[in-house]
């Protein structure tokens, strides 16, 4: 079965800021509307078919779209790490309240279609429509900085590719510059952008892999680094959320080279802390450019790791190919057990 | 300096300035490894300046994350300027 994916159903999507509304109401309030001869009253039913048409307005501008975002209970853990890593904290709160509003605001309109239809003559009329505009304008003055946030929503949401969340996921991790996104491009269908300077990857990238005809989703992680949580930026939120919402494998990927941009001390700290963090989850240790440095070293690194690691330690290069369907195979097997 | 691409900004400071000149060069990057994410780097010694980054001794550096070129703290180039 298909899972829902948010990306897609957020496509098209759009919230207005306050000015754009305001300009919306207000075009819709002083275009004409045509009635015919026979009418009645013409006066108090032309201001009633304004304030029904400002109530279409603002209704299928501001509130429809924020109706079509997912439920805050149902949304997953993962998403909701990435919107507070995006600054969004309170969504639950945000969504609750564009749903009570929705109402609050039928219930007006509702109340001003009454009082327009009680009125005495078109002066009246046009009055209490005026009022009405003023409410809706000014309940959405105070809905500005709510609006701008949703925004925010949906664009990060956007941006996330679409996880099947029942199917196998293996996330690969590591500090900046070791090959992630070369290694993921390597074995799956993503294609990630690669330079040889770091910070490149800065979203959580998604790709589609078979190993023995079973499919394997890996999904690639900007590069973390080993400091407190509370000096992590967003960019490696998302890595964390990742490696913590994603992960059924952890693929954790070490740069053997002697002139890396971090050296090796730090990677196997920023190991051994994801090791105690994530101690529930599957790991794999890959020592990636494996080619690059001569045989003596490799061994000396990988007893290094073993030093913090007591699970299985490939070696590969995602540049050249090399062991890369051991460690897929490997991949297969473990998720195959579990 | 007049107005341009960050390129010929990085050029012309590269090949009007003799070596000791250039060393009171430099440039300020956008650094996630870094809490401000910013970091400054002195230019000196081998400076190449390639397509799409600068390379100085070891460290390469994309030209899209350069901010600003400063000679001895004052900013002789800033982006979007």
């Amino acid at each position: 079965m298909e899972e829902r994916c948010l990306s897609k159903e957020l496509k098209g999507l759009r919230i207005p800021t306050y000015d754009e509304v305001r300009a919306a109401v207000l075009k819709a309030f002083q275009e004409p509307v045509p009635l015919a001869r026979g009418v009645k009253r013409k006066g108090m039913v032309k201001h009633l078919l304004k304030i029904d048409r400002v109530y279409r307005v603002v209704d299928s501008k501001v509130f429809a779209p924020a109706e079509k975002l997912p439920n805050p209970d149902e949304v997953n853990e993962f998403y909701a790490e990435i919107l507070a890593a995006g600054g969004v904290s309170d969504y639950k709160d945000l969504i609750w309240k564009l749903r009570g509003l929705r109402k609050a605001y039928r219930n007006l309109w509702r109340e001003y279609r009454i009082r327009v239809k009680n009125t005495l003559n078109p002066k009246e009329s046009n009055k209490v429509a005026r009022a009405f505009v003023g409410r809706s304008l000014s309940m959405m003055r105070r809905l500005g900085t709510d609006l701008r946030k949703l925004s925010a929503v949906i664009s990060e949401l956007r941006k996330l590719p679409c996880i099947e969340f029942s199917q196998p996921k293996a996330v690969v991790a590591g500090m900046p510059q070791v090959g992630k996104s070369t290694f993921v491009r390597a074995v799956s269908t993503a294609e990630p952008e690669v330079s040889p300077f770091p910070f490149t990857t800065k979203e959580i990238i998604l790709g589609h892999a078979y190993v023995d005809h079973q499919p394997i989703q890996v999904i690639d992680t900007p590069g973390i680094l080993d400091r407190p949580f509370a000096e992590l930026n967003e960019v490696e939120r998302k890595a964390l959320a990742a490696v913590r919402f994603l992960a059924d494998i952890l693929i954790y990927m070490v740069d053997p080279t002697p002139n890396t941009y971090y050296p090796l001390d730090q990677q196997l700290d920023l190991l051994r802390s994801l090791r105690s963090v994530f101690s529930g989850k599957e790991m794999i240790v890959v020592i990636n450019k494996a080619d690059a440095v001569n045989a003596e070293k490799v061994e000396e690194v990988e007893a290094r790791i073993r030093e913090v690691f007591g699970g299985e330690v490939f070696r590969i290069s995602a540049l050249k190919g090399v062991g890369l369907s051991d460690v897929m195979r490997r991949m297969r097997n473990l998720l195959g057990r579990s | 300096m007049k107005e341009g691409t960050i390129r010929a900004a990085l050029s012309r400071v590269l090949w009007t300035s003799p070596p000791e000149e250039l060393r009171e060069y430099e440039v300020v990057f956008i650094d996630r490894g870094e809490p401000s994410g910013l970091s400054t780097l002195r230019l000196g010694g081998e400076v190449k300046v390639l397509r799409d980054r600068i390379v100085v001794g070891e460290k390469i550096i994309p030209l899209h994350r350069v901010l600003e070129i400063r000679r001895g703290g004052e900013v002789v180039w800033r982006r979007g300027a």
